[in-house]
């Protein structure tokens, strides 16, 4: 992130206070939602067993070579949102937290929920056909793995080609059975 | 190896009173999940300092490495305080009741000083009258309007959502002596907004009619009697405020500020009851006899009251005593590892 990066020459623009705040806040509003996003994927990868803060933070910073890094003051409020978010009858609950002792320490377990796989899910779905459609723009190319997963055109959710695949989309209720099927004759 | 153990818990134990602390106040009342946040620190920061130690057993300059990466208290408490999307100084989540105190309010106001007119000028033109009054119709909406602006604003910059403040669990100010155990340690959200708005309402009330006299049925000096009184009573209701603030000494401080201001509220009762004329002007024929022994009435409740504050005064002592005896065990825990 801008924070971290180093300037070699008084010239650079990074030199300049305005230039270095406006990257940074730039930085900041696109990066809160992406580190979001990344959380639940790395809860995700560790299913119903959880995985906890310090060990999140770890599978972050390898798995994204360092560039996507949340700071340690931001990742329990964080993760106390997902686990508890918004109010009254909009509460919603992606993740699960349980206390476990695990070799001789105890600490606080994070699962993704049920309801937090299939905002995931189409979250994943939602940004990925986001970032392919702005690949033409930005001059890169994505390769989707179209075998495995196919994205509803409607809402863009993330959905996993299978022989037992449901033919409703989860999130928008799209009847996804010719998508489908289209994608199974390719193959 | 000891040593260096009890200079790593004395560090750590130090740097988690203060996120504590600075955590906001609706958290605080939640001591599971105060707890619960402060154990997940601790272990994020072991795990960091071993890491940066090489070791299973950090030095205190690994230690206190990790806590500066941890971050300040303020900073890694101010992430529990982002809760509500912001509506211009006002959360959306508080906006509805925000508005709703505003209109309830400013509709109290209006229809409390047309009564009051209305008895005590007998206008032939209702509308003439409170044209004429205008100004300070418009002054003491203003100034109420302000006032509980400015207390949503603080409530939505400190993270507070409806449910921090209408919460249902009546909480009462007990501490129970056999168990040494405090049913509750603070005051219920909801009442202390309420009773800061209500005294927050009839201080501005007080106040802001010295400026613009209303009706001729009160003399100068009791205009001048009111707004004094309606100084201590804003500050009453500032001083309830305050007491959101979870934290033990904090109220002992505000429950002796509290008593102390009760001493002018009796000598401003004992003026009135010295000179009960001074209450409606001479062209107001009510009798007067009764004022005195309503002053002795209230004289008499503000010193119960005060030996009150004064036992719950004492109560809290007990109670952070306990508190204290409580931590001085932990701090003697070594750090798990």
């Amino acid at each position: 992130m801008m924070r971290r990066v180093k300037s070699f020459d008084s010239a650079a623009l990074i030199q300049k206070e305005k230039f270095r705040k406006f990257l940074e806040n730039f930085e900041s509003d696109l990066l809160r939602g992406i580190a979001k996003l990344c959380l639940l994927r790395v809860i995700k990868q560790y299913g119903a067993e959880g995985i906890y803060g310090y060990q999140i933070l770890k599978e972050l910073e390898q798995a994204t070579e360092n560039k996507l890094v949340i700071e340690e003051g931001t990742l329990y409020p964080m993760l106390k949102k997902l686990e508890n978010w918004g109010t009254g009858d909009y509460k919603l609950q992606l993740v699960q937290s349980t206390r476990k002792k695990v070799g001789g320490r105890t600490r606080n377990y994070y699962a993704i929920s049920e309801d937090g796989l299939r905002i995931y899910n189409h979250l994943e779905g939602f940004f990925t056909s986001m970032i392919n459609s702005i690949s033409t723009l930005l001059d890169y190319q994505v390769i989707l793995d179209e075998k495995s997963f196919a994205y509803c055109p409607n809402c863009s959710n993330k959905i996993l080609l299978d022989v037992d695949m449901i033919s409703i989309c989860e999130i928008c209720g799209l009847n996804i059975e010719s998508i489908r099927d289209r994608r199974l004759e390719d193959d | 190896m000891t040593n260096q153990n009890n200079q790593n818990t004395k560090l750590l134990t130090e740097y988690l009173k203060e996120v504590q602390k600075k955590l906001p106040e609706w958290l605080k009342d939640n001591k599971e999940e105060v707890n619960n946040i402060l154990a997940e620190l601790e272990e994020h920061i072991l795990d960091q300092a071993c890491e940066i130690s090489g070791t299973d057993i950090p030095d205190l300059d690994s230690l206190q490495q990790a806590i500066e990466k941890m971050g300040s208290p303020e900073k890694v408490t101010s992430g529990y305080k982002q809760r509500g999307t912001p509506k211009y100084f006002i959360t959306e989540e508080l906006w509805s009741i925000y508005a709703k105190t505003l209109i309830f309010v400013n509709v109290m106001l209006f229809v409390i000083i047309t009564t009051v007119l209305i008895i005590f000028s007998s206008p032939d033109d209702l509308v003439e009258m409170l044209i004429q009054n205008s100004g300070g119709l418009y002054a003491q909406v203003t100034s109420v309007s302000l006032f509980i602006t400015a207390i949503y604003v603080y409530l939505s910059k400190e993270g507070y959502l409806l449910e921090n403040i209408c919460d249902e669990k009546k909480k009462t100010d007990e501490f129970d002596e056999t168990s040494l155990k405090s049913k509750s340690t603070f005051y219920n959200p909801q009442d202390l907004l309420r009773d800061a708005f209500s005294s927050g309402f009839f201080g501005c009330l007080f106040v802001i009619q010295r400026f613009f006299t209303f009706t001729n049925v009160t003399t100068t000096e009791m205009q001048t009697w009111l707004f004094l009184l309606g100084v201590i009573i804003l500050f009453d209701s500032f001083l309830k405020l305050l007491k959101l603030r979870n934290n033990i000494t904090v109220h002992q401080i505000l429950e002796i500020i509290y008593l102390i201001t009760n001493i002018p509220v009796i000598g401003l009762l004992v003026i009135l009851a010295s000179n009960p004329g001074m209450v409606f002007s001479v062209s107001i024929h009510i009798p007067t006899t009764f004022v005195p022994y309503i002053c002795y009435l209230f004289i008499l409740v503000i010193i119960m009251d005060g030996f009150y504050t004064i036992y719950k005064i004492y109560q809290k002592q007990k109670q952070k005593q306990h508190e204290l005896a409580g931590e001085i065990e932990s701090l003697k825990k070594p750090i798990r590892l």
